[in-house]
């Protein structure tokens, strides 16, 4: 902005000095006719101007098919064509979690023991619900579209953020219904359930990316899978224990989401460098 | 038109080198990557395509470096990787729309151009139908025709004609050279005569080392002389296999007309042939195992 002034200030003052010495047309017209007369002394090749016409016809054809730049539209005619079936089973799945736990509620099906029962299943769903993000995930990267992908102009770490951007934000809508609706149910204090939940939703992201990020993990999806479902058993030997679920326990809890947020940080930061670098993508 | 540099290029896997010191400049024209299986050829334009980082060494494309140019390098690209991934449940035209989508193309555009190249590839009856339901060559060909959406200006094709009946080979290496005019085609493959007749260069590729870097009569003229015809009683066959490098073997009555590769005179009744590429492939690759 200070330099445009300033180029201004300097043509302004050049123009007022013409002025001022009274001779400002005449000055004018001598200086363009001296241009013209200049123009008039280049020589213009005639082939070279119908070769650089020639190339700029080209150049303008090739650019009919640049890429769009409104990125909207882009997004749009990606999401357009793109996969739905898995993504549609996973939104299902999603709205089902909310809608089970407040018909378990109403019917006051587990009892005595509601209170408890309800905690552990809102505590192992997410679980489940982080499979989906996993295959999703794995049928991007490992069936060759990934690779496919990395020469388009979505390259692979997008549609990777993307696609995990998109179940991340499923499973974290669907586990705050449920551990509000919860809360609601069996008047469990929101911050205490919150805890509960989220560690073992947390972990289990951890175990699926970390899966995805060694090669034996990649190779073989059932053995995460085997894995993952050693979660709720730990945490129904957890349920047994008296002193888990008590206020004292709260610090420990929260000590082990913190620690998980910082494992699933790193593994996403050591995911996207793997990608870039074509080491999961470029499986033999 | 662009120009591809690799200088010094390596790639190791964990404790194997697939890629060592590859040095080659690509400008337009058909480059025919030759070498057997395992020699580093995949591996090579994964890194010449930006998918795969190299372990050492620079890739430059017009000069600058293709990691930093990222989504504009990847605008001039058509590539069609060995296997290619493709959702089962799309049709041949939600598939190619869906690679339009990726490429970022002008809806416009795409609709077009898609009609176009099923039609190139033959595929324009099959339009409706469902990869899963598709043949592997057919799968080729939809292969090709996504790599050909952009109208890139460095095309890269990994094994394009693998699974490809005859007639439809001879009408994909049309298509390609008439494509190589202005461009620059890298395609990888096993079968000589693949390249024989469109590639303006051969790239040689022995253990992930590149070998020969040329055109295709230089590349006859190195295994002049080396070509050998003889007819020999059939016992006498598994000796000279042994000893020689046998580009062809023939039944012929009681005996077998061999076309053997050697720089010395295999039999005494051996005449001199005239070496076709095939032979002369043999031979670099033979000549690089003996040194
Ligand atoms: N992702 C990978 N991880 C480990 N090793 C690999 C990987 N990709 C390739 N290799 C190894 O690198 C070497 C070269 O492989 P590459 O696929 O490039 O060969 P190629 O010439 O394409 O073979 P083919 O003709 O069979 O396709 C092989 O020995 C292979 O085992
Ligand atoms: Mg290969």
């Amino acid at each position: 902005m200070y330099k445009k002034n300033r180029t201004h200030l300097k043509i302004n003052t050049a123009i007022s000095v013409l002025h001022m010495q009274g001779e400002s047309a005449s000055a004018t017209d001598d200086l363009k006719s001296r241009f013209t007369a200049a123009d008039r002394q280049l020589p213009i090749d005639e082939r070279r101007k119908s070769e650089t016409l020639a190339l700029l016809c080209r150049e303008t054809q090739s650019r009919a098919n640049r890429p769009v730049q409104n990125k909207r539209l882009l997004l749009r005619n990606l999401l357009r064509y793109t996969d739905r079936s898995l993504p549609g089973i996973h939104i299902l799945c999603c709205t089902a979690l909310p809608l089970l736990l407040l018909y378990a509620g109403n019917r006051d099906f587990f009892g005595e023991n509601d209170a408890a029962v309800m905690v552990f299943l809102s505590m192992v769903f997410p679980c489940f619900l982080t499979f989906f993000s996993y295959f999703e995930l794995r049928q991007l990267c490992l069936t060759g579209i990934a690779e496919l992908g990395k020469t388009c102009f979505f390259h692979a770490g997008q549609l990777a953020a993307l696609t995990m951007a998109f179940s991340g934000i499923l499973n974290l809508m669907a586990v705050s219904a449920g551990i509000f609706l919860a809360g609601l149910q069996w008047k469990i204090r929101l911050l205490q359930l919150c805890l509960y939940v989220l560690v073992p939703f947390i972990f289990m992201q951890c175990l699926c990316l970390g899966c995805m990020l060694t090669e034996t993990g990649r190779r073989h999806p059932w053995l995460n899978a085997a894995l993952g479902l050693t979660l709720p058993l730990c945490l129904s030997s957890l349920s047994q224990s008296q002193t888990a679920y008590t206020e004292a326990a709260l610090l420990v809890w929260a000590a082990a989401l913190f620690t998980g947020i910082l494992i699933l940080a790193a593994e996403i930061r050591i995911f996207f460098i793997k990608l870039e670098k074509g080491d999961i993508l470029c499986t033999e | 038109m662009h120009r591809v540099e690799l200088a010094d290029l390596n790639k190791t896997f964990k404790n194997k080198a697939a890629v060592k010191d590859v040095t080659v400049c690509l400008e337009h024209g058909v480059y025919g990557l030759l070498g057997e299986n395992g020699a580093g050829k995949t591996t090579l334009m994964r890194m010449f395509c930006g998918i795969l980082e190299p372990t050492s060494g620079s890739i430059l494309c017009d000069g600058m470096p293709i990691r930093q140019m990222g989504g504009d390098y990847h605008m001039l690209l058509g590539y069609l990787p060995q296997e290619f991934g493709y959702y089962k449940d799309f049709t041949a035209l939600r598939f190619l729309n869906y690679m339009a989508a990726l490429k970022a193309l002008p809806e416009e555009y795409a609709r077009n151009r898609i009609e176009e190249l099923l039609e190139l590839v033959g595929l324009q009856a099959d339009r409706k139908n469902k990869l899963k339901t598709f043949s592997g060559g057919m799968i080729r060909r939809i292969g090709i025709a996504q790599a050909l959406l952009n109208d890139p200006e460095i095309l890269v094709l990994d094994e394009p004609t693998s699974g490809l009946d005859p007639g439809e080979r001879v009408r994909f290496r049309n298509i390609i050279s008439s494509l190589g005019k202005n461009r620059i085609v890298l395609l990888s493959t096993h079968i000589v005569s693949d390249v024989e007749y469109i590639a303006d260069n051969i790239l040689l590729m022995k253990d992930g080392r590149l070998i020969y870097a040329g055109d295709a009569s230089r590349m006859l003229a190195e295994a002049e002389g080396c070509v050998w015809k003889c007819l020999v009683p059939e016992p006498e066959v598994p000796a000279l296999e042994q000893q020689y490098m046998i580009s062809n073997l023939r039944p012929h009555a009681s005996q077998v007309e061999l076309r053997v590769i050697s720089r010395i005179k295999p039999a005494p009744n051996a005449e001199p042939a005239e070496a076709a590429l095939e032979d002369a492939y043999l031979y670099l690759l033979n000549k690089m195992a003996e040194v």
